[in-house]
């Protein structure tokens, strides 16, 4: 009798367990994502961009612990005080090539998928870990400034007419 | 004499025991523009960079600027003056980027932000700490950049429009002359071939 108890109470926690695991995943995320890059290079000495991403997950619940793989380097993600389920990514570049112009993908992890690739040793194992979802940071790139400055222009413009008037000039004096 | 003795040794004991500082971590907060100027109406980016130094995970960091940067005075444009962090690794060195737009020139001062932690997962004692301050800065009018930096296309059309009379009059008289003169010289040559 006694033993059946015990037996029966284990089962049931060992069930409350799974459940509880199971309520707290987020199942297949979705995200809205907005990003910024420096977009003048003239006025910063770095560049600096930023991926502001919110995650809606089918069962409603938020992950707790975000973690992003940018460039091999793995950084956890901010989360905001005043409006959770918003996590920000932000980074900066020294050298502007860094954030060129185009696309940067950025694998997401949560806390499961982040302990399974810190249990992974070999490179083929750290690829075959699922990343929780993946965003892009798209880098507008930053500007220097036009290619030619306008006083270019107004010299040639200038010393083009200078020119023309001082050879018909010549032809008189002659 | 042993009185001496294991008082001495007594102290040295608890000097041992209170330098827990290479045990304990201490996070590190820096905060920079990476603006070479800044000026009103165009972007103003800060920096922060979280710095766990020691063998521990800190948790629960709360960062906390809202106070240097009031919204009278600055637009938020991207991220958050308030960000938290679940957990922050040993050794694990942080950036977060806020980019701000000021709404007045002039010179203003941004203080320290504020970043509390705690040491523990279940130790709730939080710990304080205050990030590196930029100080005085000065805003710069947006005139005052466009003088240096602006394409100044429209200011070159300007000054064409306004040079072209010096350059046209001239020219309008000396075409008339020369048409002029030409025409007679051409005819002149017609007149002495025909004799």
């Amino acid at each position: 009798m006694f033993r059946l108890l015990s037996m029966l109470s284990t089962i049931l926690a060992f069930l409350t367990l799974i459940i509880l695991t199971a309520g707290q995943n987020c199942e297949s995320p979705q995200f809205k994502v907005t990003t910024y890059s420096t977009q003048d290079a003239r006025l910063t000495t770095e560049s600096a961009a930023q991926l502001e991403f919110t995650v809606k997950c089918k069962n409603g619940k938020q992950p707790s612990n975000l973690y992003a793989d940018i460039n091999g380097q793995i950084i956890p993600c901010a989360q905001s005080v005043s409006s959770p389920g918003k996590y920000y990514i932000s980074g900066s570049a020294a050298t502007p090539k860094q954030l060129a112009r185009g696309r940067i993908s950025v694998k997401l992890y949560d806390d499961d998928s982040y302990s399974a690739l810190r249990k992974a040793r070999a490179d083929d194992a750290v690829k075959a870990v699922k990343p929780f979802g993946e965003v892009e940071l798209i880098c507008s790139g930053a500007s220097y400034g036009p290619w030619l400055p306008s006083e270019f222009f107004a010299v040639i413009v200038f010393g083009a007419i200078w020119w023309i008037a001082y050879r018909e000039r010549s032809k008189i004096l002659v | 004499m042993f009185l001496k003795t294991t008082l001495i040794l007594l102290a040295f004991i608890s000097v041992v025991y209170s330098q827990t500082d290479d045990e304990e971590s201490f996070l590190f907060v820096t905060k920079q523009t990476v603006n070479r100027f800044i000026v009103q109406g165009k972007e103003l980016t800060i920096k922060y960079g979280l710095y766990n130094s020691g063998p521990t995970t800190v948790f629960n960091v709360n960062l906390n600027d809202v106070h240097s940067y009031p919204s009278k005075y600055y637009e938020l444009l991207v991220g958050t003056l308030n960000p938290k962090w679940e957990r922050i690794n040993a050794g694990a060195n942080l950036t977060h980027v806020v980019v701000l737009k000021p709404k007045e020139s002039g010179i203003s001062n941004s203080s320290h932000a504020i970043v509390t932690y705690q040491k523990s997962e279940k130790n709730a004692e939080v710990q304080r700490t205050y990030s590196s301050e930029i100080g005085d800065v000065y805003i710069m009018t947006g005139r005052e950049y466009d003088r240096r930096f602006s394409s100044h296309v429209i200011d070159w059309i300007l000054f064409t429009a306004m040079a072209s009379p010096c350059i046209v009059f001239p020219f309008f008289l000396w075409f008339n002359s020369k048409r002029k003169y030409e025409l007679l010289a051409s005819k002149d040559k017609a007149t002495k071939k025909a004799q």
